[in-house]
């Protein structure tokens, strides 16, 4: 790791939080704001569907940050900025009649944990008897694409590469094999 | 990875992978990535201009709080002048019509005053000052409309004939609602003081002091004596007075917040959801399969407990109880925050019974 002079680490985002609440300054906000104005833009374009609305959405987003930031006390600002910024687009579709965007095919919101799980060889090992009772019982291809994916960590599209599989479906495989392995696991160690 | 280039098609391989396991972990990358990749368009030009955009933005309000500065500074100098002769012009005279004036310093002129600067000296004040508690600390509002012809609303109609010296300074109107006493950093009070609303805080504010000699000359009859005991009587406010913050006391809980309570994490659904999967109906009380739903409040304390639990509704005791059993086996929530301190909050909340006997083992 070597050391350089010159550059200085980026501030953290907390640290930028507490500079803005310090001095008020706002382009401590806006530095901050800038690390995620893609996703922003990118989760607006989700919800809203074309892009001048999405790009309002966020620009208004901004304002609204200059506001909430001082008051509300923000343990994590990604999960927090999600949630702002959905409850932002949400509104906005509400306001404009049209309906929210379908769920998300991907991902449960309290994945994580079985994420973090199965992507930690180190976890695997220690549940290995569980775990790989809980693998047999799933369907071939939900197996097949979780080990590749967690284990072998090959992306969607390597698996659908190697299996000839639509990308779709590999995902698919994946989302409800996650959700055998969770309900299996849970019931085999309470 | 950059998402722009997981994007444009670079889907294989480690890197990828890596990508799409934090998008597992991440819903907002999750919802980012899926937002565009469904719609086309170069994002990558719209998400730079976003980035120009946002530090405009910035950038204009680097250029709001300086002219705010400057604004604040300009209005100070003015009070002090403004004080300076009005004090000078009131040491010429007799004496007495201040005196009392001043006297009756600290409580609230019978007739809406416009404000105006305390008289006397004035010390430098410092530019970014604290607000009182009712408010939260807002050192730059967002939009600061002119304040250029303050006393048009502000003056009261029986003082116009005071000119606008007076007035004109002392307003950095900050656009806030009408009805807040909002302390600037000269002390002088608001516009609250012409809606009427007289509160506990208002007098510590301390308006004026005698800077209009004109208009209480004629109104007080000329009284020797009171001239010399006015340092006493009066505390001049020259800085933000000492803001008495609200008690917040224990029994009577807000209920609206700044920020509420947060039950693991979750709002008050997730915690209706976690009470009705520990509810067990009571056999005795099934009625005729009719779903029978209790109204509970309840007040989250400062140290986020349940307190307080109090029954609005229920068709039969066993239902309340069976209610107030599992109200009473939740998990400490984190208290909910005004101005950063905790303070108790109330909720009420309906509570389900269905009729079939769905009893969920209890976690």
């Amino acid at each position: 790791m070597y050391t350089s002079e010159k550059t200085t680490p980026l501030p953290s985002d907390d640290e930028l939080l507490t500079r803005y609440r310090t001095d008020g300054r706002t382009e401590h906000l806006a530095e901050l704001y800038t690390r995620y104005t893609e996703l922003v833009y990118g989760m607006a374009l989700h919800y809203l569907r074309n892009r001048a609305d999405a790009e309002d959405a966020v620009m208004q987003l901004f304002e609204e940050l200059i506001a909430k930031v001082r008051h509300h006390e923000i343990r994590h600002f990604r999960n927090w900025l999600h949630s702002v910024c959905r409850n932002l687009c949400l509104m906005r579709l509400r306001q404009a009649g049209k309906m929210p965007p379908a769920e998300l095919p991907n991902e449960l919101p309290d994945d994580g944990q079985l994420v973090d799980l199965l992507a930690d060889e180190e976890r695997r090992l220690r549940i290995a008897e569980a775990l790989d009772r809980c693998l047999e019982r799933l369907p071939e291809p939900q197996r097949r694409s979780i080990r590749l994916f967690f284990f072998d960590r090959c992306s969607y599209a390597d698996i659908a590469a190697a299996t000839s599989w639509h990308l779709k479906s590999v995902r698919s495989y994946i989302q409800n094999g996650k959700r055998n392995l969770k309900i299996c696991l849970e019931k085999n160690r309470p | 990875m950059k998402l722009i280039d997981y994007l444009s098609g670079k889907r294989r391989g480690r890197e990828a992978h890596d990508l799409e396991l934090e998008a597992q972990r991440d819903p907002l990358l999750a919802e980012a990535l899926q937002g565009l990749e469904e719609n086309p368009g170069d994002h990558h030009a719209a998400v730079e201009s976003l980035r120009r955009r946002i530090a405009a933005r910035a950038g204009a309000g680097k250029q709001r709080r300086r002219m705010r500065l400057i604004w604040r500074t300009t209005a100070v100098a003015a009070a002090l002048l403004i004080a300076v002769t009005a004090g000078f012009m009131t040491l010429q005279r007799a004496g007495a019509p201040e005196g009392r004036e001043i006297a009756r310093g600290p409580e609230i002129p019978e007739f809406p005053t416009v404000p105006v600067p305390p008289s006397g000296e004035m010390a430098e004040l410092p530019p970014e000052v604290p607000e009182r508690p009712e408010r939260p600390p807002i050192p730059q509002p967002s939009a600061v409309p002119s304040k250029v012809p303050p006393q048009d609303g502000i003056a009261d109609p029986a003082e116009q004939p005071r000119g606008d010296e007076d007035t004109d300074p002392t307003h950095p109107v900050e656009g806030e609602e009408e009805q807040q006493p909002v302390i600037r950093a000269y002390g002088a009070v608001q516009k609250a003081e012409f809606t009427g609303s007289t509160s506990a805080q208002q007098k510590a504010e301390t308006p004026s002091v005698a800077a209009h000699p004109s208009v209480t000359a004629q109104e007080r009859p000329a009284t020797e004596g009171d001239f010399p005991g006015f340092q006493e009587d009066t505390e001049v406010r020259l800085t933000v007075p000492v803001l008495t913050e609200e008690e917040v006391k224990e029994d009577t809980p807000f209920l609206c917040a700044e920020t509420l309570p947060r039950f693991q994490g979750k709002d008050l659904h997730a915690f209706r959801t976690w009470v009705q999967k520990r509810i067990r109906h009571p056999k005795l009380a099934l009625i005729n399969g009719v779903p029978g739903r209790v109204v509970v409040s309840f007040v989250i304390d400062t140290t986020g407990r349940l307190t307080q639990i109090h029954i609005l509704q229920s068709p039969d005791r066993s239902l309340s109880d069976e209610a107030v059993r599992v109200l009473k086996r939740s998990p400490r929530w984190e208290p909910g925050r005004r101005n950063g301190r905790k303070v108790p909050i109330k909720y009420t909340m309906p509570v389900d019974f269905r009729s079939q006997t769905s009893t969920t083992g209890e976690k």
